[in-house]
């Protein structure tokens, strides 16, 4: 067909860099590797949904086992003082307002509901420690390394509801870039030019940054 | 600017814990300001955490700002001149914290037994938010106050992790909880300084909140 078309408007066969043999030997082997790399990435993509999927059972079996294992004090204890994290943390990664906790803790009921939030925030710790994550209380609060400018942390993910992602970032199957494009879409625009920075006093405080 | 519901900008409403450290945000009753008449006032701290004590020593005066009812809030950025405060009173009502009228008052006069509401750490970046575009006109996000707040607020955190396992509820009077406070202070002083430097970092608050509990509960005993 090349050589065809190429008679047909009068070009030379040495003007024209295309006008040479279709290949056959090769052919049908680059069909069989098309075809095979398609099967492999929609394999890998049909496993990367199944590998979520189990994830988010798992974790729901989990907070379904310890809430049913301990009352909202007890996980309260256990997030709070055994874990180390803070109440205004928990509030945000169970859904509810720092005053609900603070009833809570007084000895105000909670709903079953509530209490599966909290047991499933207890669950993400136990199971990120099982991971390989010392301090899973410390590694929430910590800032994800997204250079200067951006300030996500792991709990911020886990409010969003994006604890498979969390799990998958600290997996390393994924870049932390390519996760938060997909379950954070815009993170990119949050990146601030004020910075927070140990002033003279000792004390934090805020500034725009150098470039 | 951002705007936050009332459940979550308030963390106590009506009786605040003993135990919580007075902090920016706080709303007290029966205050009297000076140059405000001789009726007491309802007030509200605007100070930054930072900015109420040098060191340990707490300021001599501390600066407030009158609280009064205001109209139903919709669009809090039409309202740059106050901090909108629903149902404050647990009423429905709506309450404002009034940024033109700022003064100071004697620290003294701020008692716990005065204290009628205690903001979220989220409710106290929403006013930091505020106060900065009031002062100023700059809007900066609530992650950079959250971020600049972070040691200062788990500071106080901790303070009231440790006066709740030192004390029992009956015990928390007034006099009992400033010596608990003092207590946690000089705990957090020893080994030169090595707690309140770890403080600096959150990487560090989940073990210091651990660490405070642990040994309150040894001197509790």
């Amino acid at each position: 067909m090349m050589k065809t078309v190429a008679r047909a408007v009068g070009v030379s066969r040495s003007e024209n860099i295309r006008a040479y043999e279709p290949p056959t030997s090769t052919s049908a082997l680059s069909i069989s590797a098309d075809w095979l790399r398609t099967d492999i990435d929609s394999l890998h993509d049909g496993m990367r949904d199944l590998h979520e999927k189990t994830r988010s059972l798992d974790l729901d079996e989990r907070a379904h086992q310890k809430a049913t294992a301990s009352d909202v004090p007890a996980l309260l204890d256990e997030l709070a003082f055994t874990r180390g994290m803070s109440w205004s943390d928990i509030a945000a990664a169970a859904h509810v307002s720092v005053s609900a906790i603070r009833k809570w803790r007084k000895g105000g009921t909670a709903t079953a509901d509530n209490r599966e939030r909290l047991a499933r925030i207890a669950s993400f710790l136990d199971l990120m420690e099982e991971k390989g994550v010392a301090d899973p209380a410390q590694w929430m609060e910590m800032a994800l390394p997204l250079g200067p400018g951006y300030y996500i942390r792991p709990i911020d993910l886990f409010v969003a509801g994006h604890a498979e992602s969390l799990i998958e970032w600290f997996e390393q199957r994924s870049r932390l870039e390519t996760i938060l494009d997909a379950v954070l879409p815009g993170w990119r625009d949050r990146r601030s030019d004020v910075e927070v920075f140990v002033d003279t006093d000792g004390q934090r405080s805020l500034r725009m940054r150098a470039e | 600017m951002d705007s936050i519901e009332a459940d979550d900008l308030y963390e106590e409403r009506g009786a605040v814990s003993f135990s919580r450290p007075i902090l920016q945000g706080d709303i007290f009753e029966g205050v009297v300001l000076p140059g405000f008449g001789d009726e007491p006032k309802r007030v509200q701290i605007v100070t930054h955490p930072c900015s109420m004590r040098r060191g340990p020593v707490s300021n001599e005066r501390i600066q407030v700002a009158p609280v009064d009812s205001y109209q139903k809030v919709g669009d809090w950025n039409g309202h740059g001149r106050v901090m909108p405060l629903p149902d404050l009173l647990s009423d429905g009502k709506w309450h404002a914290t009034k940024f033109v009228d700022l003064t100071a008052v004697a620290a003294p006069e701020l008692t716990l037994d005065r204290r009628i509401a205690s903001l979220s750490h989220p409710g106290i970046h929403v006013l930091q938010q505020r106060l900065v575009w009031h002062n100023t006109r700059l809007t900066l996000d609530l992650a950079k106050f959250r971020q600049q707040s972070a040691p200062i607020l788990a500071e106080a955190e901790m303070q009231e992790l440790w006066i709740d396992a030192v004390l029992d509820e009956g015990a928390r009077t007034a006099d009992a909880v400033e010596a608990a406070g003092v207590q946690f202070q000089a705990w957090l002083s020893e080994d030169d300084n090595r707690r309140r430097a770890e403080l600096d970092a959150e990487a560090n608050h989940a073990k210091l909140r651990r660490e405070t509990r642990a040994a309150a509960l040894e001197r509790r005993g």
